[in-house]
């Protein structure tokens, strides 16, 4: 995925951002744009990471407990 | 920035008697309606409250007089994202539908800047919910880059970073979610700090996301945001992340960390991402270091390809939950991109939701991980992977979407908010059409006061940058 804003892809503006603020907000057809979202930023293959058995964290733990410096002591 | 007073500059003044709070207020207030009425006009404030703004200045007067000012911020003119309340002003989050009634309290960092003597300058423009990084703010008010008004400022805290670029304000309170301080402050040529996460209390402020969001400063100089920290860092009781975090050891005088022997890594596969004037910049600012004696190392960041998918995922999905009330009533008045962005919010499944911020967990273990192995002192990057771009008509109509620029503007940001850990950004050089770049150091967390001495140190290396075209001398 290309990030250099010179390398242009699809600005969505006008209609065709209408059309997907419709298309995104539809009871149906409202997955088939996250999908397409999720693809365009890879949210997909972020989604298939592998957590090598880190399942157990508790994600929404306090951030600070983490924060204990290795070399602290 | 030569021209841009720093907050030390008004202590200064106020101290020896040269200049009161009162005459810097007036001359403050004149400058704001300056660069409000200027063609284009730069939108860097909604609000003024001016009769509050003098009311403060004359305490601060009178506190000099006597001999007794509380510390360095007293009587400095500080502008508030409009994002954090202020008693008795509307906070409407560069909402349509914000601002129906009025703060009833004061956000605790507004209360300590306050208690410390400063004048709250009003609040400041800002991408609408804070949801963007460029500052384009199609339904509301969008701030415009003082150096070429053409340009945007970057965003969310898009007034905030105008403000002080432009020369009104040495020191102004933004908020960062995915860089929301970083990112306009290096669009503007000007310095931002993202504390550590739970460093500066949020409690009184409209968050859009609540794990990813910090409140930080945005200043003319590095010693101002070590002033701010001074005041605002210390637990609150309603923002429990706070309630955690170590005490905050005063700063105070930041002192020169010498750069010889300090350890810096950076990741080449990310900063090849950027445009070429930024990777030409940094580039040079790494040669700078090492002539100065810094060892630095290329190191691959883990699940560095995931960053940009990870804090993307959680913004939508936070903001989509944050916002939930509002989009039940008044989905309407949303702009186009937004509810793009927060239609995609609501259908984040659990799952999705639990998957992004366990990848964050294993990131922010990583990262921990790699300090501690080499001893780093920091990690050093591009601020973001493009410059301001032009604001275009279409944008301001009725909103656009461009999904490159959303990821190039984070791209290096959105690290320091996933780890927590504390960022700045300093003024690295500009780009052909002479619009900022910045440079960013991220650290070890709350050790925000190192961090900003080896940024003291880093920024004599960098090129310092010409006055704004739309800039204010207030004294």
């Amino acid at each position: 995925m290309p990030t250099n804003p010179n390398n242009k892809g699809p600005i969505l503006r006008g209609k065709a951002l209408e059309v997907a603020v419709k298309t995104a907000e539809a009871p149906i057809t409202g997955s088939l744009v996250k999908e397409l979202f999720f693809r365009q930023l890879g949210i997909s293959d972020m989604l298939a990471v592998d957590l090598d058995g880190r399942e157990a964290i508790t994600p929404l733990a306090p951030i600070c407990h983490a924060y204990e410096e290795p070399n602290d002591e | 920035m030569s021209d841009t007073r720093t907050s030390r500059a008004y202590h200064r003044a106020f101290s020896s008697g040269e200049l009161t709070p009162t005459e810097v207020a007036r001359a403050t207030l004149d400058a704001v309606h300056a660069i409000e009425h200027a063609e284009p006009e730069l939108d860097a404030f909604v609000l003024l409250d001016e009769e509050r703004v003098l009311e403060q200045a004359e305490a601060s007067t009178a506190r000099y007089k006597s001999g007794t000012p509380l510390g360095p911020l007293d009587g400095v003119p500080i502008p508030i994202k409009d994002e954090l309340d202020v008693q008795g002003l509307p906070t409407t989050c560069g909402a349509a539908f914000g601002g129906a009634t009025l703060a009833r309290h004061d956000a605790v960092v507004v209360e300590r800047l306050l208690a410390a003597g400063a004048i709250i300058l009003g609040k400041t423009s800002m991408h609408e919910i804070g949801l963007g990084g460029s500052g384009v703010n199609p339904l509301g008010v969008t701030a415009r880059n003082p150096h070429d008004p053409a340009f945007m400022t970057g965003g969310s805290s898009s007034g905030a970073a105008a403000a002080v670029s432009s020369g009104v304000a040495p020191l102004a309170v933004g908020s960062d979610a995915g860089g929301s301080i970083r990112i306009p402050a290096s669009l503007c040529g000007v310095y931002g700090l993202k504390p550590t996460y739970g460093r500066v209390p949020t409690t009184g402020t409209h968050l859009l996301a609540h794990t990813l969001d910090h409140l930080g400063p945005i200043g003319a100089d590095l010693q101002s945001l070590a002033d701010f920290l001074d005041v605002t860092a210390g637990a609150h009781p309603r923002d429990p992340a706070s309630t955690l975090a170590p005490t905050h050891e005063p700063i105070g005088e930041l002192s020169r960390a010498t750069l010889r022997g300090k350890r810096f890594f950076y990741s080449a596969a990310l900063v090849e991402q950027a445009t070429p004037a930024i990777v030409d910049a940094f580039d040079q600012a790494l040669d700078s270091l090492r002539s100065a004696g810094a060892l630095i190392e290329e190191r691959r960041i883990p699940l560095q390809e995931h960053i940009s998918a990870v804090g993307l995922l959680l913004l939508v999905a936070e903001g989509a939950a944050s916002q939930r009330r509002n989009l039940a009533k008044h989905r309407d008045l949303f702009s186009l991109p937004a509810r793009l962005s927060l239609a995609i919010g609501e259908r984040v499944s659990t799952g999705e939701y639990m998957q992004a911020q366990r990848v964050r967990a294993k990131l922010r273990a990583e990262v921990d991980a790699l300090f501690g192995a080499h001893d780093y002192d920091a990690y050093l990057s591009p601020t973001t992977a493009c410059a301001a771009q032009r604001i275009s008509q279409a944008a301001l109509d009725g909103g656009e979407v461009d999904s490159n620029f959303n990821r190039a503007i984070s791209l290096f940001t959105f690290l320091g908010n996933l780890t927590g850990r504390p960022a700045l950004t300093l003024p690295c050089g500009t780009n052909r059409q002479g619009l900022p770049l910045g440079l960013q150091l991220m650290g070890k967390p709350w050790r925000e006061g190192e961090l900003l001495s080896l940024g003291q140190s880093v920024d004599e290396l960098t090129p310092s940058l010409s006055t704004p075209r739309v800039h204010q001398k207030i004294f």
